[in-house]
């Protein structure tokens, strides 16, 4: 038998079923779908040149903020 | 919605400094997805920054870095608002601390945020219109000797809605279509000026490379304007824009196409965009 992870997710009962459908009849697992769909979206999010902008320039106003927080996980 | 599970995957990949999808790979996407639907809640870009950072960093959904992780996309949720980040780095790691140990709730890291949350950019004194938003040119804030005359110029270079004075750019939509006109007077420096039934226009050199002209409505010429400089004429009027000369050039006759010039103001770049296109040269009105 394959080994199985149960999922948690937090959706509204519209969108659950729709996902639990997608996922029988595709035969994969729900996790699996909502994987494909979060790539999906970074896909978009690869082409939004605003988001990346914005992201990257807050990455570098807070790059030693960033780095601080990194070391102090370590 | 304030974020959704790629942007916080683009977050982590950033600080992590990896591919996304190769992230995506190793995440928990039901800790993704319950986090987003959580910060979904949230009354405002605040509390959703705040409720972001504390389930990042309580939660732990990223192998590494989640601290580093959720500081970021907190920081991009504001930021998408329009606001900055304005702290020192020590309180942001004991902010951080502290929610790892469980002593903040959501609302005392909203309150904590809040504080140190300031609208990004500078407001101009003559309209008030947001400049220096996200320049990392001007190392992301104004240098403390920032004057009401550098904001106002600032302005003018990135909105392009008054000049450098703060007198507002009339928008060329209010400019009349009128058929050719002759030009009335000419100016030592390569100004002149055209009259129309309802509008008169000064022409005016502003950059040679590539060759720029300014155009200025006026609304009433006096006899005494157009004697020695016309600076007088100039000082109580409105800019209308900054056209390529080709657009503005007399014809052999001595007319001008007021029709042409009005299409090209309708199409013109803000005179800051102009201005940092090419070296300007500072040409005000001239002599007869």
């Amino acid at each position: 038998m394959a080994e199985t992870k149960n999922l948690l997710l937090r959706l509204d009962p519209g969108l659950a079923a729709q996902l639990q459908a997608v996922a029988e009849v595709e035969e994969r697992p729900m996790a699996e779908v909502v994987r494909e769909a979060i790539r999906t979206l970074i896909e978009a999010r690869r082409r939004d040149d605003q988001f990346q902008r914005r992201l990257r320039d807050s990455a570098r106003e807070h790059d030693r903020t960033l780095r601080a927080l990194r070391a102090a996980e370590d | 919605m304030y974020l959704d599970e790629s942007k916080l995957v683009w977050a982590a990949a950033l600080v992590a400094d990896v591919d996304p999808d190769e992230l995506l790979a190793r995440v928990d996407v039901a800790a993704l997805a319950t986090i987003v639907a959580d910060v979904d809640e949230a009354i405002g870009p605040i509390d959703a920054a705040a409720r972001l950072l504390v389930r990042v960093v309580r939660d732990r959904p990223f192998l590494t870095g989640n601290a580093a992780i959720g500081w970021l996309a907190a920081v991009e949720v504001l930021a998408a608002a329009g606001w900055r980040v304005s702290v020192h780095r020590a309180r942001v790691l004991r902010l951080c601390g502290d929610i790892r140990e469980g002593v903040l709730s959501d609302a005392d890291a909203a309150a904590v945020l809040g504080r140190w949350v300031v609208e990004d950019g500078r407001a101009c004194p003559a309209c008030g219109r947001r400049v220096y938003t996200r320049d990392a040119a001007a190392g992301w804030r104004l240098m403390p000797g920032g004057s009401r005359f550098e904001l106002t110029a600032r302005c003018a270079f990135e909105h392009g809605r008054h000049d450098r004075s703060g007198r507002s750019v009339v928008s060329p939509g209010y400019y009349r279509v009128e058929p050719r006109r002759q030009v009335l007077a000419r100016g030592a420096c390569g100004s002149f000026l055209v009259t129309g039934d309802r509008t008169n226009v000064v022409v005016s050199p502003f950059c040679d490379d590539p060759p720029i002209v300014r155009v200025v409505e006026v609304d009433e010429v006096r006899p005494g304007d157009l004697v020695g400089r016309w600076d007088r004429l100039v000082e109580r009027s409105s800019t209308l824009g900054f056209v390529p000369a080709n657009e503005a050039r007399p014809d052999e006759s001595g007319c001008v196409d007021l029709g042409r010039l009005r299409r090209a103001l309708r199409d013109s770049r803000p005179h800051g965009a102009v201005a940092a296109g090419g070296d300007v040269a500072p040409c005000p009105v001239g002599v007869l």
